[in-house]
């Protein structure tokens, strides 16, 4: 589901959870930092496979682009919090002027934006199914034409069509897990040395890209999700659309399924291979979807009272679940996976000139942020006096400052390259790309994200929707 | 372009390479399709059906079943005195099970003034009442109260005091996307709890050795107090 159990939880009955979006400002900041940073390096890595040099570059403008999205959701969340605790601000004094302002536009459109961006990182890497020397100006076009229909369309529609638009995601599912499953096989049946890269870095792609709807896995196969659905119709600001909805009962689909088959394949692969970080990281998305399962049955009651009474508040504890699970997930777990993918699997060169410095930078920002952000996250939870916080974060400083030297050490000597495993195990054609041609897929990046924020101010500005 | 194509015609080719690897992809897609039809069937043949439904405002018709529980004190009164008579809601009055206490109706009569023909220059008394503002839960603030009246020509004194909000007895159309929710504003606990008290004051006027009769300086003053109970029903209005 292409917004899962979204970020609306307190939309319709006005109610604050204190923990509820805490983590959005330092998911804005982080995205938007690592991405930029990331971005510099990969401009930097000349000496890179083509491929493996344009998946960094898009994944590195993809965390600049949730970062942006994140800001819009900061701001709208910080209206919504004064809006319910009376402190109105006079142009945003009613829920329909924040929703439908330039803050709910922006967030949109850099949604759009990053759909489009999605699209093409599967067609790229690990397995580049473009194999041309133009695969980067036909994949900056195909993100300009996306994101130039998409951002208006999702506009114009009020967001109801977001099921239809979340379509172009599922791309990721029916290429990179055919991918798996063929180089988990290869590895495990005829023993291709090199394959497990490829396998390894497809499952972390596939965790970048869906790990927040993969927590509700067990909920979406069983169809239980549709409580949740029920909900939002009469709970959200917007209803989505008939078709929309109904598509969202097929990706639903989709994501259990996707997730039981790398969560089997995996485990399969331990009991010859050995347990590995990967079953850790897939065992505990497992458990924590057996358990929203589980939750949700028992909050039946209180999700579908908005269809047969009224719309009853979430308990305050189911809602830090969804916290510490789905807004863990996605805004600090997604930028890690995202840097590991950077720099496990030899995309950043770290002996280009500078790079190590940023390098170093972004581990610890990433590393020292999460931290921080969790120990404060279970300060809201749970009353331990700051004094202990803070002698747990200065004792995480010290550990990070240390692990960072072998995180770095490691990236340094143990490198892992999916494209030159593959090239090992396929018959690649060789293509040498330009230099130019990564600067222009940057600029059209660029280009892109302007043209949507444009796009959200000038709508406002001429007052739509309202 | 033959050459490009056939690189793309290759990848997919080598992607699905491994039979075993196909069968488990072949399978997982027979497990989408059907959870997700499963999910698409539940979904839109009943589902969606309710949740639009629950989401879409009809006219509803508020119909209100009142019922009245009443209480009547008699009490002389001084000439210029001043007492507060209390009534405790729950005591004083019988609440039927399910009802809401909408509104207070506080009748003062004063002594029958029946002797007025036989005594044609007695003059009536000055009486004034008043509900007093207190922790009785009440709309205090309603405009529409009469909390104060007061009356020399033995005249009955009306007050009434709304204790539901909005209530006024009247059956009327209302907006809402079930009967539950039609009813959400109707079904508040609390409201009329506590205890109502009435000062009345009186000021005896009287001719002195004019009348046939000895002077008087004392008034007998009844109280009639009316509380209405409802209760809400909601049926679509067609």
């Amino acid at each position: 589901m292409h917004n899962s159990i979204k970020d609306s939880f307190s939309n319709y009955l006005m109610v604050q959870y204190e923990s509820l979006n805490e983590l959005l400002p330092v998911a804005s900041v982080v995205h938007i930092a690592l991405g930029a940073m990331a971005l510099v390096l990969m401009h930097r890595s000349r000496e890179r496979e083509w491929n493996e040099r344009f998946a960094g570059l898009i994944i590195s403008w993809m965390m600049v682009m949730l970062g942006i999205e994140y800001v819009f959701s900061t701001l709208i969340d910080y209206r919504v919090d004064q809006l319910i605790t009376g402190e109105q601000v006079a142009v945003f004094a009613t829920y329909e002027s924040i929703f439908y302002s330039w803050m709910t536009y922006g967030e949109s459109a850099m949604s759009s934006v990053l759909l489009s961006m999605v699209v093409i990182l599967p067609l790229i890497f690990p397995f580049p199914l473009i194999q041309k020397e133009s695969a980067l100006k036909i994949c900056a076009f195909f993100v300009i034409f996306i994101s130039m229909v998409l951002v208006p369309l999702d506009i114009f529609s009020k967001f109801s069509h977001n099921g239809a638009l979340g379509l172009l995601r599922w791309i990721g599912f029916f290429i990179w897990i055919p991918i798996y499953l063929r180089f988990l096989f290869g590895e495990m049946l005829y023993q291709e040395e090199g394959a497990r890269d490829v396998s390894s870095v497809t499952i972390l792609l596939l965790l970048g890209v869906y790990v927040q709807s993969w927590v509700f896995w067990l909920m979406h196969l069983t169809g239980l999700t549709s409580v949740y659905l029920s909900r939002w119709r009469v709970e959200d600001f917007v209803a989505q659309s008939f078709l929309s909805s109904s598509l969202d009962m097929v990706a639903v689909a989709i994501v259990g399924t996707t997730f039981i088959v790398l969560f089997l394949g995996e485990t399969w692969r331990a009991f010859s291979k050995g347990f590995g970080g990967m079953n850790v990281v897939l065992s505990l998305v497992f458990v924590v979807g057996v358990i929203w399962y589980l939750l949700t049955l028992v909050n039946y009651e209180t999700a579908e009272s908005c269809i047969l009474t009224t719309c009853q508040a979430w308990d305050e504890n189911f809602i830090d679940w969804y916290v510490f699970t789905y807004q863990v997930a996605k805004f600090l777990f997604v930028p890690l996976i995202f840097m590991f993918i950077l720099l496990n699997y030899n995309m950043i060169d770290t002996e280009a000139k500078g790079s190590q410095m940023i390098t170093r930078i972004m581990v610890l920002l990433l590393l020292l942020v999460a931290t921080s952000s969790l120990i404060e996250m279970i300060q809201i939870i749970l009353p331990i006096p700051e004094m202990i916080t803070s002698a747990l974060f200065a004792g995480g400083v010290v550990l990070f400052i240390g692990w960072e030297e072998r995180i770095m050490d490691q990236i340094i000597t143990k490198k892992s390259s999916a494209s030159e495993s593959l090239n090992k195990l396929v018959d690649l054609k060789k293509i040498i790309i330009e230099d130019s041609e990564f600067r222009f897929f940057s600029i059209s990046m660029a280009a892109v994200i302007g043209y949507a924020l444009l796009i959200a101010i000038l709508f406002d500005s001429m007052g739509m929707h309202l | 372009m033959g050459d490009n194509d056939n690189h793309f015609t290759d990848a997919i080719s080598e992607i699905f390479s491994i039979k075993e690897a196909n069968i488990v992809g072949s399978i997982s897609l027979v497990v989408i399709l059907i959870c997700g039809s499963i999910n698409v069937y539940e979904w839109t043949q009943g589902e969606y059906a309710e949740a639009v439904d629950a989401a879409t405002d009809e006219g509803w018709w508020i119909e209100f079943n009142t019922t009245i529980s009443s209480k009547t004190i008699t009490e002389t009164w001084q000439h210029e005195e001043v007492r507060t008579v209390e009534f405790y809601m729950d005591e004083d009055f019988q609440i039927p099970e399910g009802y809401l206490v909408g509104m207070i109706d506080i009748t003062i009569f004063p002594e029958d003034p029946e002797f007025a023909v036989t005594d044609p220059v007695s003059q009536c008394d000055a009486i004034s009442g008043d509900i007093i503002v207190n922790e009785l839960t009440a709309q205090w603030g309603y405009d529409g109260n009469n909390l104060s009246g007061q009356d020399s020509s033995c005249e009955t004194i009306e007050l009434d005091l709304r204790t539901y909000p909005g209530f006024d007895g009247v059956d009327h159309n209302a907006q809402a996307v079930n009967e539950f929710q039609a009813l959400i504003p109707w079904t508040g606990l609390g409201w009329g709890e506590g205890v109502l008290e009435i000062q009345i004051e009186l000021d005896v006027n009287s001719v002195d050795q004019i009348g046939p009769f000895a002077q008087d300086d004392d008034e007998e003053i009844t109280i009639l107090v009316e509380v209405h109970f409802f209760k809400a029903s909601a049926a679509m209005a067609e």
